[in-house]
């Protein structure tokens, strides 16, 4: 039975040379980093591309990161990054009134948490949430697990998965209305 | 969710970038070796031309003498030939040539890093693509 490599081993071993080692992090991240950068874009054509440019760009620059730190951190803001590049290049906006027009509750939220990530205030918001609602928040829209997953990882039932999601979420925006306000 | 899988795409457009940036690296350390070997080599070259021209290896034949007449003289024969050597030129050429050795030494890590990649590129064009 193979050990699977940590992503700090990996980007290690690709610091050495190991160019190949980078196609491992490539398919453990690509359907991860796809749902969340779509949840931006709403364009699947759009979020492969800035998937593939995300990709690309943490190769680039993989010699300077820190293997004590999570990659996956580091992965995330850059295709959070190249996400809204990628808005301001197509000039389009993300706005409160055209979320309202959307019926999707996820949607709402995850333009919520764009628009004010544009404004500093996510991060914030989020590290003001309790600490249950806050990891299954991270997991859910972040690092986009479903509730069996975070339930698995979390070791709670299914169910307490959803409530504390359901809470976080109303917490959340609400805390990010009161910022804007 | 849609099933993903860019894996193609974005491997290819590392090796290409990784290929370029490791052979870019490669030359330009030749050519850093390469130049200033040569001008060490183009220094010892012109401090061995005034050598010959001032004649400056007949003041050794003395050590072919007797023993009597090389402990007479060794030391000034020494300090003659010393002065009349280019010095300048060979302190420089050698060290250049110590600079290389530093610079190879210096450069190892990186360099067998870039061995290492340009060896996984020449890995992967090889491999048989998978398709349909």
């Amino acid at each position: 039975m193979t050990i699977e490599k940590t992503d700090e081993e990996l980007v290690s071993e690709i610091q050495k040379g190991d160019v190949l080692a980078f196609e491992i992090l490539v398919k453990r991240y690509q359907r991860r980093l796809f749902s969340f950068v779509l949840h931006v874009l709403y364009h699947v054509h759009a979020a492969e591309e800035v998937v593939q440019d995300t990709l690309f760009a943490a190769y680039k620059t993989i010699d300077r990161v820190d293997t004590t730190k999570k990659f996956s951190s580091y992965l995330f803001a850059i295709a959070k990054n190249t996400a809204i590049s990628y808005l301001r290049r197509r000039k389009q906006t993300i706005s409160f009134a055209s979320i309202e027009e959307q019926a999707h509750e996820e949607e709402t939220l995850y333009d919520s948490l764009i628009e004010a990530e544009k404004q500093d205030h996510v991060k914030e918001a989020i590290s003001q949430l309790e600490d249950k609602y806050r990891s299954v928040i991270t997991l859910y829209y972040f690092d986009d697990l479903s509730y069996q997953e975070i339930s698995k990882k979390r070791k709670l039932p299914v169910n307490t998965v959803r409530t504390h999601l359901f809470r976080a979420k109303k917490e959340l925006k609400a805390l990010l209305q009161h910022e804007k306000h | 969710m849609k099933n993903i899988d860019i894996t193609g795409p974005v491997m290819d457009n590392i090796v290409r970038f990784e290929k370029r940036r490791s052979l870019l690296w490669f030359l330009r350390f030749v050519v850093i070796v390469f130049t200033l070997f040569f001008l060490a080599v183009l220094l010892l070259w012109i401090a061995f031309g005034q050598i010959m021209e001032r004649q400056t290896l007949e003041l050794l034949t003395l050590f072919k003498e007797d023993r009597e007449i090389i402990a007479q003289f060794w030391q000034d024969t020494l300090m003659i030939f010393w002065e009349e050597l280019p010095q300048r030129k060979l302190v420089i050429s050698v060290g250049i040539l110590a600079g290389i050795i530093i610079f190879s030494l210096l450069t190892r890590k990186q360099r067998m890093i870039v061995w290492k990649r340009i060896r996984q590129i020449a890995r992967r064009e090889r491999r048989p693509r998978r398709t349909l």
